[in-house]
């Protein structure tokens, strides 16, 4: 029987496939992790360690990828040591994380997340571990962590956000109130799939508790995520997002979308971003010192020029954001925002469907 | 026409022997325990990894607390009742689209017929969620570019995509190629002197087309609708977005919700439960309707294939065959290139609001990008031709051996559409990530989820074609001193060209655009082309997010037609 072409094809092609198969294989357990004893006291010799480890892994939950990028930057130009980085939403960083401790090889030597909660448990659960920065003490009061795990590097203030090609500035509303009885579809978060959009629904049953029903009485669509209300946004499905949270609308910013955010007056729900040093590090030296150089002067300077917000009182509020005295700091204790989930999910529900 | 016409296709094995001489079976060699350690590493393991997960509470120990927790809420049954909707009517969409359409292509003369077939695959060269963006580019109720600039001002009311209806339009023109392809490929292997026949019986077109004709395609709709009715109810991002903004939540929906501050993994893995049934039901009511009836229309005598004449309707059909082109591909990729020429989405759409190669230089700008794209060709190639060998492995033991544990194939083989893929990268991260395979973080996990996601389809798409073959062809290669390897590649691999064929370009251009799992896969160094584009999205990056779209989509193209030319298939 003569040979069928297609045959000798499929043949060639299963053949590289093979080849490529074996090719990736890797199946070498990860380089030990933290076996090496206590790390040094000096910083001389921390930072000597970190070089000889030669990287370190960000899982980014917490940072937008510009801050990710920069951080990258500014670590590796300064220690010599590369950071390799995975940016997704803080829920997602924390599956990861999760599924991956299941499975007994967690891949990031550092993780930063939005959310203290999942942090407090797994530092009772020893998956942290402190990385004694030096300047812990001058984090501004209201977004001191509750373990000296985890620290806040970066926070955002949760206003709205409104396309400013499509919204004159002078008829943005100054308070809820008014947002609440402006025209216009408003665009909420689901605080069932957002953790933004949770502690905004938090924050907003304690300094302007009649907003969710007064915005329900309204045209209100809801979104899965974040990135969903940006672009509804943008496109003019929606005029108005809540919450329109600072870095997001940075971000957008700096890809050439006209969103801006809306100050409404009166406290303002904050969400602090927290970067940790996981205990079972595969480069411990070398996370330290990133959690480290992320309170850095340095450092929180020069996220600074890219809209983001410093934890360290000494260092001045972005260009173009509304200073915000601490007074209208609103911090929620996210334990107690996850405790409150179903009621606060129930009153949105109620309110805005 | 007379009642008393039978098709000598399709024929019951308990009738008479006259019309269905039983084929001695091959007890199957080794072939069977290679499926067994397949189905484990890749199947076994994986599952029961995540429904032992499952059944995991907060003291470290085991029960089915999760369970009661998750099926007593209110939300999440009508998540489910969600869900079945948006599959019916997905899977009714699509039937009624694809199985014209799949005869109008395969068995008439219909103008443009090979193009229409060839970029059919196409709707999938993207992932679900960019879809979904274009559509609300679209059909946006406030401002949907079709809206905005046709319906309205046609005076009639703006069609509004964020609906179950906006959803089940948006998936049906997604999702329909997993029917039309099949059925497509059934007809093209269709005797046509079995439709002679009949007629010269004295049947008319219709009654030949319900009584012969559509039978004899019957498995591949019901496996192309099973892939579809699954895709529908377990699918997350268009429904997500599309459902999100009126509060519509399904299934895949809820498990995100479940998997959120903080999050609870096993809670969301007992999701994985009604979708499990959902698919038992469909395996089981498959076997109801044709279990133990051959299909055969393949034999080893090639026949002579009759063209119906379309006659006045032909450039109607050709028109209709427009319109799917264009709802299907044109429209929504034809609005993520003309997002890749915007400045931004915010902007209003005028030319001072217009770049030309900015966005496109921006995409190739990022030093991963070539990176990722080498990585997704390759994954993507060898997992297609894996997931090919292992659907023909279990196709063969299923339709050709005698081996006493073949009822088990079919559910093993289809158990991981039950998990959406966001669930099914937990799984693999739980299986495979720690000892002894150290996995996590290489290409070669994404490698094998990618295997695991396409072997479904290519296992339904090739037992399909088995059923078609008739085996007495192979008999008589092996009568004739063929060795059983030699009958394979010599006969029936050519004889399983088309579904082969079908399946590997679906399954290369499916998994190229993989997001769901490789999102989750992804640890920094094994980076994939889709995760690049699902990053630029939430960069707000959509103008740079659509010129990757649309490089991704050429690059997809590309591929459907280097295969076609490749495998010498004409475009007719």
């Amino acid at each position: 029987m003569p040979r069928n072409p297609t045959s000798r094809r499929l043949t060639t092609i299963a053949g590289l496939a093979l080849i490529s198969v074996l090719s990736l294989t890797a199946c070498n357990p990860p380089s030990s992790s933290g076996d090496e004893g206590p790390l040094p006291d000096s910083q001389e010799d921390l930072v000597s360690a970190a070089q000889e480890e030669g990287a370190v892994n960000l899982g980014a939950g917490g940072h937008t990828s510009a801050q990710a990028q920069l951080l990258a930057d500014k670590f590796e130009e300064k220690y010599g040591i590369p950071v390799e980085f995975v940016r997704e939403n803080s829920g997602q960083i924390g599956q990861k994380v999760e599924a991956q401790r299941d499975a007994g090889n967690v891949s990031f030597d550092v993780i930063s997340l939005n959310d203290s909660s999942t942090l407090n448990t797994w530092a009772e659960e020893e998956v942290l571990t402190a990385a004694e920065v030096e300047n812990a003490d001058d984090v501004l009061d209201p977004l001191e962590a509750e373990s000296d795990s985890y620290i806040a590097f970066t926070w955002a203030a949760a206003g709205f956000v409104y396309n400013e090609a499509r919204l004159d500035a002078s008829s943005v509303p100054g308070t809820w109130q008014e947002l609440a009885e402006t025209d216009g579809t408003k665009v909420l978060a689901d605080p069932g799939t957002s953790g933004a959009a949770l502690t905004f629904v938090g924050a907003i049953q304690e300094s302007a508790p009649e907003l969710l029903s007064a915005l329900g009485e309204g045209k209100v669509l809801t979104s899965e995520s974040a990135l969903a209300l940006g672009q509804m946004v943008a496109t003019g499905e929606a005029d108005f997002g809540l919450p329109g949270v600072e870095h997001d609308v940075s971000t957008a910013k700096a890809a050439g979308e006209p969103l801006a955010m809306g100050y409404p007056e009166g406290e303002l729900g904050i969400m602090p971003s927290y970067i940790a040093a996981l205990s079972d590090a595969a480069h411990p030296a070398a996370a330290r010192l990133l959690v480290q150089y992320s309170l850095s002067e340095e450092f929180q300077d020069a996220q600074r020029e890219l809209g983001s917000r410093s934890t360290l009182e000494s260092v001045e509020t972005p260009e173009g954001m509304e200073k915000l005295d601490q007074d209208r700091m609103l911090v929620l204790d996210q334990d107690d925002l996850t405790a409150r989930k179903d009621e606060l999910i129930a009153a949105f529900e109620k309110s805005v469907r | 026409m007379t009642t008393t016409l039978t098709n000598p296709a399709v024929t019951d094995d308990t009738a008479s022997p006259r019309h269905s001489a039983p084929v001695k079976k091959a007890r199957g060699g080794i072939a069977p325990l290679i499926w067994c350690v397949v189905v484990f590493f890749l199947v076994v393991l994986p599952v029961v990894g995540l429904l032992w997960k499952s059944l995991e509470l907060p003291d470290d120990t085991r029960g089915i607390d999760n369970y009661t927790e998750v099926l007593s809420r209110g939300d999440i049954w009508e998540a489910i009742g969600n869900s079945f909707l948006i599959a019916f009517g997905t899977t009714t969409g699509s039937l009624l689209v694809a199985l014209p359409f799949a005869y109008l292509v395969s068995r008439t003369n219909l103008p443009g017929r090979a193009f229409f077939r060839s970029v059919a695959v196409l709707t999938f060269a993207a992932p679900g969620f960019i879809a979904a963006m274009g559509w609300i580019l679209l059909l946006g109720p406030q401002s949907g570019l079709l809206n905005q600039y046709i319906i309205t001002p046609l005076g009639l009311p703006a069609f509004n995509i964020f609906t179950p209806y906006g959803i089940v339009f948006c998936l049906t023109f997604f999702l329909y190629p997993l029917l039309f392809l099949p059925v497509a490929d059934a007809f093209d292997n269709m005797d046509d002197r079995l439709e002679e026949a009949a007629q010269s019986l004295g049947a008319s077109r219709w009654e030949t087309m319900r009584r012969v004709v559509f039978p004899l395609v019957l498995p591949p709709i019901f496996s192309g609708s099973l892939l579809v009715f699954i895709s529908a109810f377990t699918i997350f991002g268009p429904v997500a977005l599309l459902g999100g903004p009126v509060g519509f939540r399904t299934v895949p929906t809820a498990m995100f919700q479940l998997m959120t501050f903080p999050p609870r993994i096993e809670l969301a893995a007992v999701l994985g439960l009604p979708v499990l049934v959902v698919l038992a039901l469909l395996i089981w009511l498959q076997r109801a309707l044709y279990g133990r009836r051959r299909y055969t229309t393949v034999g080893g005598k090639p026949s002579q294939r009759r063209t119906a004449q379309l006659g006045p309707w032909r450039w109607p059909a050709f028109l209709a065959g427009m319109a799917v082109f264009m709802v299907s591909i044109v429209l929504p990729f034809g609005v993520l290139v003309l997002t890749s020429f915007r400045k931004a989405i915010g902007l209003p759409l005028t030319w001072e609001n217009m770049v030309l190669w900015d966005n496109y230089q921006a995409v190739f700008a990022q030093d991963s990008i070539m990176r990722s794209f080498f990585n997704s060709l390759w994954i993507a190639l060898a997992a297609t031709v894996l997931s090919l060998a292992i659907a023909f492995l279990a196709g063969w033991i299923l339709e050709r051996s005698a081996w006493r544990g073949r009822g088990l194939i079919q559910p093993m083989m289809l158990a991981p559409l039950a998990f959406p893929g966001a669930i099914l990268g937990i799984a693999m991260i739980i299986a495979f990530s720690g000892g002894p395979w150290w996995l996590g973080g290489t290409l070669t996990i994404m490698l094998v989820a990618y295997l695991i996601r396409v072997v479904p389809q290519s296992f339904t798409y090739v037992q399909s074609g088995f059923k078609q073959i008739n085996s007495e062809t192979e008999e008589a290669a092996r009568n004739l001193g063929a060795t059983g390897v030699e009958t394979v590649r010599r006969v029936t691999v050519p004889l399983l060209r088309g579904p082969l064929l079908s399946v590997g370009v679906l399954n290369f251009v499916l998994l190229f655009r993989e997001l769901d799992i490789s999102i989750f896969l992804f640890t920094g160094s094994n980076e994939v082309a889709p995760v690049i584009l699902y990053n630029l999205a939430t960069q707000s990056q959509f103008q740079v997010m659509g010129a990757l779209a649309v490089i991704m989509l050429l690059v997809n193209l590309g591929v459907v037609i280097l295969a076609r030319s490749f495998f010498g298939i004409k475009l007719k």
